[in-house]
């Protein structure tokens, strides 16, 4: 049991996928993912692998923290889509050099963003809920988006819709500590 | 047990010395920014950068207004990002004011980052400072060249 985890942890550090085969049966990278059954496989196997329980194999390899690591790159979409331009194509878009040699300046989203801002800065406690759930609609609608550029395998777009997606998350970050009064600026 | 704490810990103590590494330079021009607005970018003499860093999803506009003789009268920003960036574009509007676009075009972000003692994790916050800048440059310029030039250049 022991041996097999092992192996399954090694290869695991390179590809996140594979530390859940049941989600991921065709242990293939894929944007689309059923976030239950992921969780569910996560949970059963922090189970067996958390640190109390497993104190060797932990120190060994640091499986929990891998699965924990991985969890948290599959779950989130804007972590997930990093984490596949950077596997797939060798793309860090989390980097700014990423972007130093390429033209991706889209004013209408910038200019998009800075009115959001704007209405952000203006806005009293009964405005945040209906930003959110539009922000939210954004997230959604881009992350469809993403969806058919990764099964059309058009990774330069679907590293534009990840900017995009970082934008409209950063929004989410800036409406989830908004409190009246307060500047309205991201932490990173 | 003890590493697995610290592991836990690791990252409100990261967030905490971030927010304590901020240079009083940099405090001061986020809590009373200068030159915080906009001017109507349908103008003639006014020239729009519009600039966003993709990596941390901030973005930036600068604006100038500038004379006949090419001298840069006016500014002003808005930006949504981080402490860092906020206080360079703010840093950046006083700078330039008064300055020619020759001038202000040969800003470097390294003067920007060294004023207000950013750390490295935090240097591209001058470089979109220094991009908005030349952006808005551009954007004169270019409005210009069709307001002299007019239908004789078609």
């Amino acid at each position: 049991m022991s041996f097999i985890f092992k192996r399954l942890i090694n290869t695991a550090t390179k590809d996140y996928f594979k530390v859940f085969p049941k989600t991921f049966p065709e242990q293939r990278p894929t944007f689309k993912v059923d976030l239950r059954k992921l969780r569910k496989e996560y949970r059963g196997l922090q189970a067996i692998n958390h640190p109390d329980l497993n104190q060797k194999l932990n120190q060994e390899e640091g499986a929990s923290s891998v699965i924990n690591h991985a969890y948290n790159t599959l779950k989130s979409p804007l972590n997930r889509s990093q984490y596949l331009l950077k596997l797939l194509k060798g793309y860090d878009v989390a980097e700014d050099e990423f972007f130093r040699t390429r033209q991706m300046a889209d004013k209408e989203l910038l200019m998009t963003i800075l009115e959001i801002h704007e209405e952000l800065e203006n806005a009293n406690e009964n405005d945040i809920e209906g930003l959110k759930q539009e922000n939210d609609a954004r997230i959604q609608e881009t992350v469809q988006e993403l969806e058919k550029l990764y099964e059309a395998e058009d990774y330069d777009a679907a590293a534009l819709g990840t900017i995009k997606l970082k934008y409209w998350v950063n929004i989410d970050t800036a409406l989830k500590n908004w409190e009246l009064g307060k500047p309205v600026e991201l932490t990173h | 047990m003890l590493s697995r704490q610290a592991f836990r810990t690791g990252k409100t103590v990261a967030s905490l010395l971030q927010t304590r590494s901020y240079h009083p330079k940099v405090i001061d021009h986020y809590q009373n920014p200068r030159n915080v607005g906009s001017f109507n970018k349908s103008l003639p003499n006014v020239g729009t950068g519009l600039v966003g860093a993709p990596a941390c999803g901030d973005v930036m506009r600068l604006q100038i207004k500038v004379s006949d003789d090419g001298v840069i009268e006016d500014v002003k920003f808005k930006t949504f990002g981080c402490g860092s960036a906020i206080a360079s574009s703010s840093y950046l509007t006083e700078l330039v004011r008064g300055m020619t676009l020759e001038e202000a075009g040969q800003v470097k972000n390294t003067a920007i980052a060294k004023e207000l003692s950013l750390p490295p994790v935090k240097l591209h916050c001058s470089m979109l400072a220094e991009d908005a800048i030349k952006s808005a440059i551009k954007d004169y310029r270019s409005k210009r060249a069709t307001t002299t030039l007019g239908p004789e250049a078609a």
